[in-house]
């Protein structure tokens, strides 16, 4: 395993070195704001695609067609406390 | 190691005793409904919404969780707790809505047999294989660990321990099957939370709230500057980046975790219908929110208090053995008991399931060319579980011993995780995706993880850079395994008929026809 190690250094990370630096030259400095940022936007643009899914395939399954059973407005209630958390936190 | 001095009174143990006694007899009660093996693995696809997601929550907060979870925040602080809320949202969401709905219609019970039909045998063994490892060496670890907690509180042998754990876990499981394991889990959710809800609230009394706990932990130093930042900068010196937690954690390991941990997707394939199985990973999202609350928070209160302790992962047997009064530390002993449990049932079943489901059942088409008898499977899905706890049982005490071998199955496990999910997504999405790229994308993927994995202290600004080993191994797998696919030829509409997204979800004549492969399954 140490001469696998070796190899790598030796090989792998002259090769790769200058691409990752390049990659976190540019993201480590981003200032606390853009880091809370990010995160929410991720939450948000991981989440809230759900709210334009058809009823029927929301609904599938389901054994009464009753408001709460509308999974899409979950969502909001599942959301707003994640952000909540990556805001204020 | 010598049997300790009870830590219990007796009231502390006749809690014990009941709690212990009411899951053997959930557990006798639901053996009277399982009739196949269909009932045994699937629960007769019977759970409503609410267990599945109650137990999911549980299944994946195990004991060593509650001790390690603890410890890890009296050493790093507040940021561990991005393991479950941005390890839960989004992946949780993306999961109810496109890896559901489609395992539900395509009819598959594990994740290694929806890769083996969409890319060959190959692919289906090593994910099966990777998969029963990991399991199984979970399963010898965890019994360790509860023997080595009970000989501390009871004050009975190690041996006595893991034998007392294998006897009440495994007459439930065999007895109950899925239906069991996500029932109890349910009613260990409820004592876990108010177990570890009753420490939060004592640490807290006794520090003077939280205002005096952050005031406490930051004075104690520059080197706690950073306990209570949820997002740390990647210029320090951390294994929890923030970019690291979002590229790889975010975005790769949750997804990977939710969507191909056997034991999510048996709890969801076993919910009475779509719409359940759905809301399950909904409501299972909601309630990660309070995990670092009850886990985690404790850990920080330790610090707090004791901030000599030379292990960290003594933080919380510290807070139950010096703050407890009586009947409260029975209480907190069964929260324990039932996060070690419902991890232990959980692995259980999981493991019985891809030994029946990509084992025995394809050997048995293979060599006789028929569909194995369900009887038979029910039998041997009981047995097994049988053989499988005890086999962990009579591992567990040499645990110490083989902890290269359990290191490196961990490490082999972490390292399928990216390249994983690379070869899944792009067999979902991606018709043009075929055997050749799925095979060549996993192999050299988990070749990459592994050799980021040695050298990664040199190339990553972290000391610990296993979230950007996870974003860089996904990545390039998905480069390698959409170039493969197209210089090699594709595969017929026969070959990914059911089995990709937008046939699967939307076209009627195709689930029509997956229908019909799931009644003759």
């Amino acid at each position: 395993m140490e001469k696998l190690t070796l190899f790598l250094e030796q090989n792998l990370v002259p090769l790769l070195k200058p691409s990752v630096d390049a990659f976190h030259a540019v993201i480590d400095p981003l200032p606390p704001p853009v880091w809370r940022f990010s995160i929410c936007a991720y939450l948000v643009l991981g989440t809230v695609w759900v709210l334009f899914l058809r009823k029927d395939y929301v609904l599938r399954g389901s054994p009464d067609a009753a408001r709460w059973r509308d999974l899409r407005l979950w969502i909001p209630v599942l959301l707003v406390p994640y952000l909540l958390i990556y805001l204020f936190v | 190691m010598e049997a300790a001095e009870s830590l219990l009174t007796p009231i502390d143990t006749v809690i014990i005793a009941a709690y212990l006694g009411a899951v053997l007899v959930l557990g006798y009660l639901f053996s009277r409904y399982v009739k196949s093996s269909g009932d045994f693995i699937l629960a007769g696809k019977s759970l409503p919404f609410w267990a599945i997601g109650m137990s999911v929550v549980v299944s994946d907060i195990g004991a060593i969780d509650m001790v390690s979870g603890a410890g890890s925040a009296y050493k790093y602080g507040l940021a561990q707790a991005n393991f479950d809320w941005l390890g839960s949202v989004p992946a949780m969401v993306i999961v109810a809505f496109v890896f559901v709905p489609f395992y539900w219609r395509s009819g598959v019970c594990t994740l290694p047999e929806f890769l083996g039909r969409r890319y060959g045998p190959a692919v289906r063994f090593f994910q099966a294989v990777i998969w029963l490892g990991f399991l199984l060496s979970m399963l010898a670890v965890m019994l360790w660990t509860s023997a080595v907690f009970l000989n501390t509180v009871l004050g009975i042998s190690n041996q006595t321990a893991i034998w007392l754990t294998v006897f009440v876990v495994g007459i439930y499981t065999i007895l109950g099957g899925l239906a069991a394991v996500v029932v109890t889990d349910a009613m260990q959710m409820v004592i876990m939370f108010i177990g570890a809800g009753a420490l939060l609230g004592l640490s807290l009394w006794e520090i003077g709230g939280w205002s005096d706990l952050v005031q406490t932990v930051s004075a104690m130093g520059p080197q706690f500057e950073q306990h209570f930042n949820l997002l740390i900068s990647s210029q320090v010196d951390t294994p929890y980046p923030w970019s690291g937690m979002l590229m790889g954690l975010g975005i790769v390991l949750s997804t990977a975790y939710f969507s191909s941990n056997q034991a999510v997707i048996q709890r969801v394939l076993g919910a009475r219908s779509e719409w359940d199985a759905k809301a399950s990973m909904l409501l299972a999202a909601f309630l990660k929110l309070l995990i670092p609350v009850l886990v985690l928070l404790p850990g920080l209160a330790a610090l707090a208090l004791y901030p000599e302790l030379d292990d960290p992962d003594k933080a919380v047997p510290k807070l139950v053995r010096e703050l407890l009064p009586p009947g409260l530390a029975g209480l907190v002993f069964a929260a324990f008991f039932a996060a070690l449990m419902s991890s232990v049932d959980s692995y259980l079943n999981s493991a019985t399931t891809i030994i029946i489901s990509d084992g025995y059942k394809p050997a048995k088409r293979a060599l006789s060319g028929n569909d194995p008898d369900d009887r038979l499977c029910l039998i041997l899905s009981r047995a097994l579980t049988g053989v499988l706890i005890i086999t962990a049982g009579v591992l567990a005490p040499f645990i110490d011993q083989f902890e290269t071998i359990y290191t490196a199955m961990q490490t082999l496990f972490s390292l399928f995780q990216g390249p994983t999910l690379a070869v899944l997504l792009l067999g979902v999405f991606w018709r043009r995706a075929n055997a050749w790229g799925g095979f060549v994308g996993l192999l050299l993927g988990v070749l990459c993880s592994g050799s980021l994995s040695l050298v990664g202290d040199k190339l990553f600004p972290s000391g610990d850079p296993f979230l950007y080993v996870a974003f860089w191994a996904f990545v390039f797998s998905l480069i390698v395994t959409v170039m493969v696919s197209l210089i090699t030829p594709p595969p017929s509409k026969e070959q990914t008929r059911g089995l990709v997204f937008g046939e699967v979800v939307h076209d009627e004549a195709t689930q029509i026809l997956l229908k019909q492969r799931i009644k003759t399954d």
